[in-house]
């Protein structure tokens, strides 16, 4: 299995529980869908994978790791196994598209003469291969969106995680991007996506997870 | 990581940095104009004492103490205390001057010759010179010490040390010279904020960028690295600033400066910053500039932390 969550709760320092007691398993190559309504919990559980909060009881495992007792410098290695996809893309405006996608390599240390082959083929994957040059701001919020794609993916993580990924696009792009993920999926990466978006579940027809005022109340296989 | 990457790394930063110093030149200059400042208080104040402090080694070499003799003690006599005086340890060298000589000089000197020419008598004392050891020209008590002891002596009616005043600026020395050290001390820990807050500022218009960075997986080195170099580089431009502005001031001030000591006798050009005190100043104000950024990077990483607000 890639993640394991046993009896994990998150209460917030202000008192806030968004997880009690959360119980689950996700197998290496699954892709499963995290559902629930706003607030239910779904950004907290994304968080822990990501550890951008740690847990306040029970156990995170990602990848044979013990999230809790991760040691901090190893935390920017542990990150680099996951690609991150986020509502709001979180592009930096100053840098052109190509350089925004590479900046994960550029963080790892790659090698700057594969840098351009590896940053191109990300970008040739979510068909902005042409736009390059351009900088994000120019785009439209689907293609902003996709370079978002393109830059979790550019470093071959074994899992990718998104965040409402499509919350802010119409029907037709999040069809696409949501192709995205199955397509990578397809070939071997671990995806765990939070949508409320519950037609994507049923079209694709990937296991979801159901959130409920922080409580896991369904683990279905098929929407 | 291998040795390419790393130093592409390195070079990419430090281009990128000295880019974005470029890109905000008024905020840049201000706060390396002020670093400058900073540092070339301190820098020239040192420049000042070591100037100084050659010129009053200038007069110490010629120090001497006049033994004015008794009127009625003879040349004969004044000779075998000359000869004799020639043996103490703390005397390099010691002359005489008769009365017919100092008269000669007297005259030549004052500009009263035929006033003098028609004094009957020669009043003038014989007067012995002693030139003491630098080593005890440089001590004020070996030096009162010698100069109370030939007073004692017999023919020696009055002993006196020609450079009082020189004694009292070495005292004094001593006292500047801690001085520029504490001030060099406050100055540095004003650079060390100035240099802290431009950090700090640039670090709260990134902060984004930063956030990012830690979420693909940036490590602390990494984010901290430009800061570092624009601390490093600020702190080296200022220090390279403040050893302009030194020698400016310096350049500004040789003419008069060697044209008091001329009137002392001496022919003294003004230095300023040697080469190794150069260095110092200008690597003091890179380092300075380094340790600030780094400490204030640290401070600020702190908030990007799991759990923390900014993350």
């Amino acid at each position: 299995m890639l993640i394991e969550f046993s009896n994990v709760t998150k209460r917030y320092p202000e008192g806030h529980e968004a997880l009690r007691d959360v119980s689950f398993v996700i197998d290496k190559g699954e892709m499963v869908f995290l559902t629930g309504h706003s607030g239910a919990g779904k950004s907290t559980l994304l968080r822990l994978v990501t550890l951008i909060e740690y847990a306040t009881r029970g156990q995170v495992i990602v990848n044979g790791q013990n999230l809790g007792r991760l040691k901090r410098p190893t935390l920017p290695y542990y990150r680099r196994q996951i690609g991150m996809v986020f509502q709001d893309h979180k592009l930096l405006h100053n840098l052109s598209v190509f350089d925004n996608v590479a900046l994960p390599l550029i963080v790892s240390g790659f090698h700057p003469r594969d840098l351009r082959r590896r940053v191109h083929a990300a970008l040739d994957k979510v068909g902005l291969l042409n736009r390059d040059r351009a900088k994000p701001i120019t785009l439209s919020g689907g293609e902003q969106q996709r370079v978002g794609i393109a830059r979790a993916v550019v470093n071959r993580p074994s899992l990718l995680v998104a965040d409402e990924p499509t919350g802010n696009l119409d029907a037709g792009l999040s069809d696409e991007i949501f192709d995205l993920f199955h397509d990578f999926n397809y070939h071997g990466v671990t995806v765990l996506v939070a949508t409320h978006d519950l037609r994507h579940i049923k079209r694709l027809g990937k296991r979801s997870l159901t959130l409920e005022d922080g409580r896991m109340i369904q683990q279905a296989n098929t929407a | 990581m291998t040795m390419i990457v790393w130093l592409t790394r390195h070079l990419q930063t430090l281009v990128g940095t000295l880019g974005d110093l470029s890109r905000n030149p008024f905020s840049s200059i201000l706060s390396i104009s002020v670093i400058g400042i900073a540092l070339a208080l301190p820098g020239g104040m040192f420049a000042a004492l070591e100037n100084i402090n050659k010129f009053t080694a200038e007069f110490e070499h010629g120090a001497k103490i006049s033994l004015f003799l008794s009127p009625e003690v003879s040349i004969i006599h004044a000779k075998k205390l000359q000869q004799s005086l020639a043996q103490h340890g703390d005397i390099k060298h010691i002359e005489m001057i008769t009365p017919d000589q100092a008269m000669e000089e007297f005259k030549l000197r004052s500009g009263l010759k035929d006033a003098l020419n028609s004094l009957a008598d020669n009043p003038l004392p014989v007067v012995l010179l002693a030139y003491p050891e630098d080593s005890v020209a440089r001590s004020p008590e070996k030096l009162s010490d010698l100069i109370n002891e030939l007073g004692k002596l017999e023919p020696v009616e009055l002993s006196q040390f020609d450079l009082e005043w020189i004694k009292r600026l070495t005292a004094f020395m001593e006292l500047a010279n801690r001085a520029v050290w504490v001030i060099a001390i406050i100055l540095g820990l004003g650079v060390f904020l100035v240099i802290g807050n431009t950090i700090r500022l640039a670090i709260v218009n990134r902060q984004e960028e930063i956030r990012i960075i830690k979420l693909i997986g940036g490590t602390d080195s990494f984010v901290r690295r430009p800061f570092l170099y624009s601390g490093l580089l600020q702190g080296l431009f200022g220090g390279l600033l403040a050893l302009l502005v030194i020698f400016l001031l310096f350049s500004f001030i040789s003419r008069p400066a060697s044209s008091l000591s001329s009137m002392y006798g001496i022919s003294f050009g003004l230095d300023p910053l040697q080469l190794l005190p150069s260095l110092i100043l200008v690597s003091s104000g890179a380092l300075l500039g380094w340790l600030s950024a780094r400490v204030t990077v640290g401070v600020y990483l702190r908030q990007f932390e799991p759990g923390k607000s900014q993350l």
